[in-house]
């Protein structure tokens, strides 16, 4: 179908998208669309009028360091997939980039959008909390930073109050990382994805870790428990096994023409031992 | 309504539409390159892919104003002086369609892919092209027809 009729303005600043997206719930905005469009074009989204931030100067741009990453909210996936300082010192995130859509999606699809969306399975949220990363937001009370466990409320739903922009994103960069995603077809869905970022001291000892899922009913859970089977573990192969069954047990997942429960809970399992063992060997390498 | 430039095959083209309007239906309906396909209403099939600023996108999921100022290359827009681009005459020597209904699609995708990466392996060809639905199913002749311009050997 095609998009039903709405009202579109181009923001010019950051300040003109906030107050025109706080004008009321039935405002959405409009970065690289490639949520937005489809969703419209099948009108289960109805905006009375969109906004397009898709041209607000100052909202791109990665920077990249051994401590972050740092990537304005119009930063778009493929420039996330092809970033080789990213790569060096945050490969979950550029493992996450590379396996979100397909690559014409990539071209125009925005960090900012990939997360503000909140789609239990998009691949970025899942990233952002393994990472601990924040995001910046600017809205009508002015700019806070909201924690990646504070971002995501419900599938489709985030913390972002009306007016609200996600700006920017700053992810603690670690080399020990690793993403795994199971899917069937590049533009589909995946079925189940597993996001790893660990700290690993000199001595090989793992002094944090963070993971999480993509593909289950809530937005990028936390696995706790898979979590604190790592921490303080020099990750040996049975730390890495019961880590992966505690990711799998703890997944709330639904059956749907993707799988069965038992079907995913199995591959959250397998993915999440593959995904461990790279980030070890990496922080190890 | 909404005024809109765009360059489109190298030539400035106002027009004037809903902003609700996709870019492939302003490429189809206001300015009559039917060259561009819509193969899906789900943007899952790439058969509307065209190259916006030097990056292969699927023109149904870009709203015409999103393309404003933009450059747009179509599949009317690779033979230069009626003469083919090397990468159709690799698909025409490789027998690279069936039906062709995907062709312009798979094209535009190849076109923005080999100018940034001239020379491919096999695996990024095919991870290049992966937005890209055949229904015939001919991908290795897509394959074979892109690494022959990669090495030129057309």
């Amino acid at each position: 179908m095609r998009p039903p009729d709405f009202e579109y303005e181009l923001a010019e600043d950051v300040q003109g998208a906030v107050s025109a997206l706080a004008q009321g719930e039935s405002v959405m905005a409009i970065a690289g669309g490639q949520s937005l469009i489809p969703l419209l074009r099948l009108r289960i989204a109805r905006p009375s009028r969109v906004v397009d931030i898709g041209r607000v100067p100052g909202l791109t741009g990665i920077s990249v360091s051994d401590e972050s990453t740092e990537l304005g909210a119009l930063v778009t996936t493929a420039d996330v997939a092809a970033s080789d300082d990213i790569s060096r010192s945050n490969p979950l995130w550029t493992e996450a980039a590379r396996v979100i859509a397909d690559p014409l999606v990539r071209n125009l699809g925005t960090v900012g959008g990939n997360l503000a969306h909140a789609d239990p399975l998009n691949d970025l949220p899942a990233a952002l909390v393994a990472s601990r990363g924040e995001v910046l937001a600017e809205g009508p009370n002015g700019v806070r930073t909201i924690a990646s466990d504070d971002l995501f409320v419900s599938p489709f739903t985030t913390s972002l109050e009306p007016g609200e922009l996600i700006t920017r994103l700053i992810v603690p960069g670690s080399p020990s990382g690793a993403y795994e995603k199971l899917k069937r077809a590049a533009a589909d869905y995946g079925v189940v994805a597993v996001a790893v970022q660990l700290d690993i001291g000199d001595g090989g000892d793992i002094r944090s870790a963070g993971v999480s899922l993509s593909g289950t009913s809530a937005v990028a859970p936390r696995s706790n428990r898979a979590e604190q089977t790592l921490v303080g573990t020099n990750g040996g192969d049975d730390v890495i096994e019961g880590a992966a069954l505690a990711a799998a047990e703890d997944a709330d997942l639904a059956a749907d023409e993707r799988g069965s429960i038992r079907y995913k809970r199995a591959v959250v399992g397998a993915l999440a031992a593959r995904a461990l063992r790279r980030a070890i060997a990496r922080g190890n390498g | 309504m909404t005024d809109i430039t765009v360059t489109v095959n190298g030539v400035s083209r106002a027009v004037s539409c809903s902003p609700s309007t996709l870019l492939v239906h302003l490429l189809r309906e206001e300015l009559q390159l039917t060259g561009t396909h819509v193969g899906c209403d789900t943007s899952h099939c790439g058969a509307c892919t065209v190259v916006m600023d030097g990056r292969a996108v699927k023109s149904c999921t870009v709203l015409a104003p999103q393309a404003h100022g933009r450059s747009v290359t179509t599949v009317e827009g690779l033979a230069e002086d009626g003469r083919l681009d090397p990468l159709q005459e690799a698909f025409a020597d490789h027998f690279a369609l069936q039906c062709g209904f995907c062709t312009s699609g798979f094209l535009m995708a190849a076109k923005a892919f080999l100018d940034t990466n001239p020379s491919p392996d096999e695996e990024q060809v095919r991870k290049a092209i992966s937005g890209n639905l055949c229904r015939c199913t001919g991908y290795q002749h897509i394959v074979d027809a892109m690494l022959a311009v990669a090495e030129g050997t057309t």
